[in-house]
């Protein structure tokens, strides 16, 4: 496993990678932000994890998450900060780090924050989503098309999710519901076309076919 | 101390500046005691450092941080 550890403290970064060498890992250190950026930027295929500082010389470690994530590179990101403050925590997660660590930390907690990192699927999913003129921000709840916010409740805004992590597919009835809708719905119920139909209704514009499909006898499409 | 915006941001410069450093000490510390062979007075002398460590820690958070 691989990993490029971003931190401009230049006796943890000798100190950390050191002990991740010793458990087994391969370690680039990298003590700029810009140059972090860039150098994740060219090579993330070849790191398994990132682990960045919050606090860097020339873009800090929140502002280079954000840029990863918008060019759509998933390498899981551990955020070291010496930050204990909530907003601070909230923050970072919505910009896109997988987990995040507080200074002074213990290596043997930092260890299994790794392992644990490591043991998710390789393909994350992205923040950001896209299908045809929608962007979806998952993290931040907000949903824009062709630029414009889009005003979904909580339900439709789950169920629209659930469409742009699927596009392409045919998702019928009892899959939305399955996936959407506790035990108590059953698939006598319309309130999966209740909902789409509600959903609709903020997506198309009037005169114009269904960005959600409908497959006849079958289910539910959104294209990509 | 009133607690204004101009206290609470220096209160937030120390605990990061208090924090990165015990980092520093902690991770000293704990690299040196992967390896078996430190062992006896010393390796107890080095968890006492990483314990303290979060102690101090702890107070920081107590006294400089807002939650």
């Amino acid at each position: 496993m691989r990993i490029v550890l971003v931190e401009d403290e230049v006796k943890l970064a000798k100190a950390l990678s050191q002990g991740l060498i010793q458990k087994g890992y391969a370690v680039d250190v990298v003590n700029d932000g810009i140059k972090a950026l860039s150098r994740i930027s060219l090579n993330h295929i070849d790191y398994d994890l990132i682990i960045l500082d919050l606090s860097l010389p020339g873009m800090d470690g929140a502002s280079i998450t954000a840029k990863l994530r918008e060019k759509n590179i998933t390498t899981p990101i551990l955020i070291l900060t010496a930050r204990n403050e909530t907003k601070s925590k909230i923050d970072l997660l919505l910009s896109g780090a997988d987990d995040y660590i507080v200074k002074p930390f213990s290596f043997d907690e930092l260890c299994a924050r790794i392992s644990a990192i490591l043991r998710r699927p390789t393909e994350m999913v992205p923040v950001i989503l896209k299908a045809q003129d929608i962007e979806m921000n998952s993290a931040e709840r907000r949903v824009y098309k062709a630029g414009k916010l889009l005003g979904l409740t909580l339900k439709e805004f789950v169920l629209l999710e659930y469409f742009m992590r699927n596009t392409n597919k045919v998702i019928n009835r009892e899959e939305l519901l399955s996936h959407l809708w506790d035990f108590n719905y059953t698939s006598f119920s319309n309130v999966v076309d209740v909902h789409i139909k509600n959903l609709r209704k903020k997506l198309d514009q009037v005169g114009e076919k269904n960005l959600i499909e409908t497959v006849r006898g079958t289910g539910y499409r959104l294209e990509s | 101390m009133t607690d204004t915006p101009e206290t609470s941001r220096i209160s937030s410069e120390i605990a990061h500046t208090m924090r990165t450093s015990l980092a520093v000490i902690q991770m000293n510390s704990e690299v040196v005691l992967i390896n078996p062979q430190i062992e006896g007075e010393t390796r107890a002398l080095l968890q006492s450092n990483a314990a303290e460590v979060q102690k101090i820690s702890k107070i920081i958070g107590e006294l400089l941080e807002k939650r």
